[in-house]
């Protein structure tokens, strides 16, 4: 038995489609949390087209409609200023971060070929002086992708996480 | 008479007095510089001969209250005395020394400069009492020849009520030696004296006051001097007051048949009646609701020793009771306590406190705060209004709260105080406050101001005539209280006013032991804060000491320690403090709540029906359980998912399902009352859409609690422009709760620490700033105004390792400042005791909501906002200048990570302390160099007074 055999030929067209879409996005996270993970973090704005909005913020404000960010990014130049600001001048513990992203879902392919997705992610955060890594953020990407040059950009990512509290500081973007 | 032979010379010494009986005259001889004066020799206050007092630089000093009196002149030079002193001529032939007691001295005092009439203004004083009477005796003796009209309620002229309580009551002295003046002396100050009269309303655009008589009187300058009023216990009928001559004549009559009295409120006054009583035979018992007596005012120690010395006459106490009810019976009076006990007294008083009259101020408009706020001169926040007496404020906080002082010293000091400035005359520095009773034989006088939080140390046997109490407070003596030992009390009231240590010649002070001297009150003090479990073995007192550099140094256990901890929850959190917990605009709606946080205490923050707002503890009265749950909502009442008790939008408990059992079996027991059973309810305040609650009773309204300059500040970001909130962030720090406050107390580390800061101009050493503290040095605001183009001068630079040449913004408009506020400055961050700091970053605009969680942890609520009207791009701009901000903000995150490294200096390198010794110009409060630590010392003065270490 194949895979094929089970599907008639047009549905099947538009499953591989979403599948290879799926992937598309999965590598697209992967690429990502490396960038943040393990550098260099100046690649982290290029994940994004130039008019990209970035904002992390808490479930309780994305829940109820509040705008304000965490981090809250309008366009690339916004972007690539906080990555220049957590390298050359913000004094913080070092620290190590760790992302893991799963359950990729596409909720909508639109006419416009903006995609909407989500993701949810749980990332990690090791400090120097203790034995443990300690959850900084769970939460929900909410992504809206376009295509620019056939490659995957985010014009919107909304990390949404759940842990209302946040362990003293957040450094890294998520 | 003419000349009558006084003395023999040869019994005189030089600089000294004696007193003589010529003609049944008492007289007082002195010898100064070889020249002889005669006075009369009893004080013109209180009954005391002056030859046991005390001559010094031409002035006689009184044994009794220390009053001076011109040896030469009569003249009264200080508090308390104020009337002339009668003079007589007096010579010398041969060893004969002669009085002639119809001729006065020679010398004179000059005349009032201007007769009455030449001047047009009219000063009007509302009030017929003993501050309003001395400023209008004082505004003729500064030269003023303009109208006064004195406005007085009662049909007396204006006397003094500290006689009421004592000699009044013995029947010792008539009604009319209680007048603050004598006829003669208040005819000739032509004062237009209406009696009986009461002034309605203060119109203060018009100058103008309504009186009851219709009349609509105009003045120049006003003083309110309207005193204060018993406060009554609610709805009880047979009880008896003391306050007016009225009152004291009841209770004076009363008590010639009375044989037990039954003495409401362990106070002054309640102490003096029931002396006054114990002196008539009359049995008495004192009941007090505290463990100790006037706990409130005075260190429990102090409380123990007036207790003691009543006692050792035969009063009865009845301490911690409390009253259920007071009904009268065929035989008398019958008290039944919440205890179930009960006891008949055919005669009762209560003591319980007086309310200040600050109606007239308030619907004037005037700041008021539980009396009149006023400065050192009187003045109110009228310009032409002053205030003066018991109903006025003590322009300087006692412990970091501002109290009244309602005593005789300082309705006189105040009295004169307002005549300067009415005057438009500089104000003189003002005596330290003195007070004095007279209880079971004894004439018990305090100078300075007391606290209860002070420490004691005692010569001779806790309440003994002759005992001495001084009391400390951060590092200083506070107060010195003596029992019947007028020349000690002297020596000790003269050390006070020169600043000398009031300690040195006192032999045998020791200091007592909070925990172990005390036999009554003071152990029970202690067991009513939390923390208790600290070993016995290691008395609070001992185990935090502050170091002897003072503040210049923070030891590590104000951070670290848990008792320390329960103690700031106590004292702080629930003490005597507004606590933010939340904003108007997050419960626009009836039913609309949040959950929110009283230090580190859970509350629910509700709008009822009618729109008020209300706040109580989230825990339900039944068994605990911390009934909200959600962070906010809409409701119509809250219930508690265990056993579905049902509290209403105010608190109250709505409903308890089978409350009468079922089959009538079980239930509540028949006398439970719904009423009494709800979580503890809160005073709440709202400012600008601001909300705070406080567990004090008796809390001043917000702008008093804040000070002027804070309160301008706060206006400035709160500016009546209706709050949009934007969303929040919460996180937790790993550090004492008060860092953060220390962290924008210090503008020192801005321009080291936030490199982002100094690099774009927000903020240089060398910019515009200001580092301001209130009068009390609990709140602060650090300010700064942004500079256009940003000059880092080369020195600067070396000195700021932060600071990068070169460093460009792709994106700078989100550090765009966009001018909306009334303000000097584009940035300020005040910090609001205890819980509160109000960030007003450039256009980016947020409340901070301190929750501490223990000594090592606290959580930061931020609640980020807009203004009704911003537009949608005003709103962008503040969202995208929020990246300053935060959590994860450019600054904030900086601030967090510095607070984690201090917190974990402490953890492990422990027992040190910490240097904050910047800017030694400024011991503490507002700076005006960033390179300062003035405000974390202000801080920690305030703190050390409410603490107690």
């Amino acid at each position: 038995m194949t895979i094929t055999s089970l599907k008639t030929p047009s549905k099947s067209d538009a499953l591989l489609d979403r599948l290879l879409l799926r992937q598309e996005i999965e590598e697209f996270n992967a690429a990502y949390a490396e960038a943040l993970d393990n550098g260099p973090l100046s690649d982290w704005p290029d994940f994004f087209a130039e008019d990209g909005l970035y904002v992390i913020t808490a479930r309780e404000n994305h829940n109820a409609g509040l705008p304000v960010g965490l981090v809250y990014c309008e366009g690339k130049g916004m972007l690539r200023d906080r990555i220049f600001a957590i390298e050359k001048t913000a004094m913080f513990a070092p620290r190590y971060m760790r992302h893991f992203i799963a359950n990729t879902r596409i909720v909508e392919n639109r006419a416009n070929g903006e995609i909407v997705a989500t993701a949810n992610y749980l990332l990690l955060q090791t400090l120097f002086d203790r034995p443990e890594a300690k959850l900084h953020q769970i939460g929900t990407y909410y992504d809206i992708f376009v295509r620019v040059d056939a490659a995957l950009k985010l014009k919107q990512r909304r990390a949404v996480y759940d842990n209302l509290l946040i362990d003293n500081s957040v450094v890294y973007p998520v | 008479m003419g000349w009558l032979r006084a003395a023999s010379f040869s019994d005189l010494k030089e600089g000294g007095v004696v007193g003589v009986d010529v003609a049944g005259t008492p007289v007082a001889l002195y010898l100064l510089d070889g020249a002889l004066y005669a006075t009369h020799n009893i004080c013109t206050h209180q009954f005391a001969f002056l030859s046991d007092g005390y001559v010094e630089d031409g002035c006689v000093e009184c044994p009794l209250h220390q009053g001076q009196f011109d040896i030469r002149t009569g003249e009264a030079k200080c508090a308390p005395v104020t009337g002339r002193l009668a003079t007589y001529a007096v010579k010398r032939a041969g060893d004969d020394v002669f009085v002639d007691l119809e001729t006065t001295a020679t010398v004179e005092a000059a005349a009032p400069a201007m007769p009455v009439g030449q001047d047009s203004r009219t000063f009007v004083i509302v009030g017929g009492g003993q501050a309003g009477c001395r400023a209008a005796q004082h505004l003729r003796g500064e030269g003023f020849a303009g109208r006064i009209v004195m406005i007085a309620e009662e049909a007396h002229p204006p006397y003094e009520r500290p006689p009421l309580s004592k000699d009044l009551l013995l029947g010792k002295i008539s009604s009319a030696d209680c007048h603050v003046l004598k006829a003669p002396e208040l005819a000739a100050l032509d004062v237009d004296l209406r009696t009986g009269t009461r002034a309605g309303a203060i119109d203060r655009k018009a100058r103008q006051v309504a009186l009851s008589t219709g009349e609509r009187l105009g003045y120049d300058k006003l003083l309110i001097a309207t005193g204060a009023r018993a406060r009554y216990l609610p709805d009880v009928d047979g009880v008896l007051y003391l306050r007016t001559m009225e009152d004291a004549q009841a209770i004076g009559q009363a008590l010639a048949t009375a044989q037990r009295l039954a003495i409401i409120g362990g106070g002054f006054i309640g102490l003096e009646l029931a002396s006054v009583a114990r002196a008539r035979g009359v049995e008495v018992v004192v009941i007090e609701r505290e463990p100790v007596l006037m706990s409130r005012i005075l260190p429990p120690a102090i409380g123990q020793a007036f207790q003691a010395l009543a006692e050792s006459t035969g009063v009865a106490f009845r301490l911690g009771a409390a009253l259920a009810g007071i009904r009268r019976n065929g035989v008398g009076t019958q008290l039944v306590f919440a205890d179930g006990s009960e006891m008949v007294a055919d005669l009762v008083v209560a003591g319980i406190g007086a309310i200040a009259n600050t109606e007239l101020a308030e619907t004037a408009g005037l700041s008021v705060a539980g009396g009149i706020v006023i400065d050192e001169a009187c003045r109110t926040s009228d310009a032409n209004i002053f205030a003066a007496g018991d109903c006025a404020l003590y322009p300087q906080a006692v412990a970091g709260r501002r109290i009244r002082l309602e005593s005789w010293a300082n309705a006189e000091a105040q009295g004169r105080a307002a005549a300067l400035a009415m005057l438009g005359k500089p104000a003189e520095a003002p005596d330290l406050p003195w007070f004095w009773t007279e209880q079971f034989g004894l004439n018990i006088q305090m100078v300075g101001i007391p606290h209860a939080g002070d420490r004691v140390a005692v010569q001779g046997e806790i309440g003994a005539p002759e005992s001495v109490y001084l009391t400390e407070r951060d590092g200083h003596i506070a107060s010195a209280i003596i029992f019947g030992d007028a020349e000690t009390f002297r020596i000790a009231r003269r050390r006070f006013q020169k600043g000398e240590d009031p300690s040195a010649g006192l032999k045998g002070l020791r200091w007592l032991d909070q925990q172990k001297e005390s036999s009554m009150g003071y152990e029970r003090t202690l067991e009513s804060l939390p923390q208790q479990a600290a070993p016995a073995a290691t008395p609070a007192a001992k185990q935090y000491v502050w170091p002897a550099d003072g503040l210049t140094r923070v030891p590590d256990w104000v951070y670290t320690d848990d008792h320390i901890y329960g103690l700031e929850v106590e004292k702080i959190f629930k003490g005597h403090t507004w606590n933010y917990v939340g904003l108007e605009a997050e419960i626009p709606k009836a039913g609309d709540f949040i959950r929110s946080y009283v230090g580190p205490i859970p509350v629910v923050v509700s709008r009822d029906e009618q729109g008020g707002i209300n706040v109580f503890e989230n825990r339900c009265s039944h068994r605990a359980a911390e009934f909200c749950r959600e962070l906010r909502g809409n409701a119509t009442e809250f219930v508690c998912p265990y056993h579905q008790w049902t509290y209403d939008l105010k608190g109250n408990l709505a409903g308890i399902p089978f409350r009468r059992g079922v089959d009538g079996k079980g239930g509540m027991p028949k006398d439970f009352n719904q009423a009494d059973h709800h979580p503890r309810k809160l005073a709440v305040t709202t400012r600008g859409g601001v909300i705070f609650a406080s567990y004090a009773d008796d809390m001043e309204p917000f702008d008093a609690y804040l000070g002027p300059e804070m309160t301008r500040e706060f206006d400035a970001t709160f500016d009546g422009r209706k709050l949009v909130v934007l969303g929040y962030y919460r996180n937790t720090l790993p550090g004492n709760w008060k860092l953060y406050h220390e962290n924008l107390k210090d503008p020192y580390h801005a321009t080291l620490l936030h490199t982002f800061l100094v690099t774009f101009g927000l903020l240089v050493a060398g910019n515009k700033s200001l580092m301001l503290c209130d009068e009390s040095g609990r709140h602060g605001a650090m300010c700064s105004a942004k500079s256009e183009k940003t000059v880092v001068s080369d020195d600067s630079k070396k000195e700021m390792r932060a600071y990068k040449e070169g460093m460009v913004l792709e994106e700078p408009r989100f550090m765009d400042f966009k001018p909306e506020f009334d303000s000097p400055w584009s940035v300020t961050m005040s910090t609001i005791w205890p819980n509160l700091i109000v960030q007003r970053e450039m256009n980016t605009l947020g409340v901070r909501h301190i929750v501490p969680e223990g000594p090592n942890q606290f959580t930061m609520i931020w609640t980020m906002f807009g203004f009704e009207g911003d537009d949608e791009e005003m709103t962008r701009h503040r969202l995208r200048q929020g990246n300053l901000m935060g959590p994860a903000g450019f600054l904030g995150l900086e601030d967090n990570e510095a607070i984690k490294f201090v917190q974990d200096g402490m953890k492990n390198v422990p027992n040190g302390q910490h240097l904050v010794a910047l800017d030694p110009g400024t011991p503490a409060g507002t700076a005006d160099t960033l390179i300062s630590e003035s405000a974390i010392r202000a801080m920690y003065k305030h703190w050390r007074d409410v603490i107690g270490v």
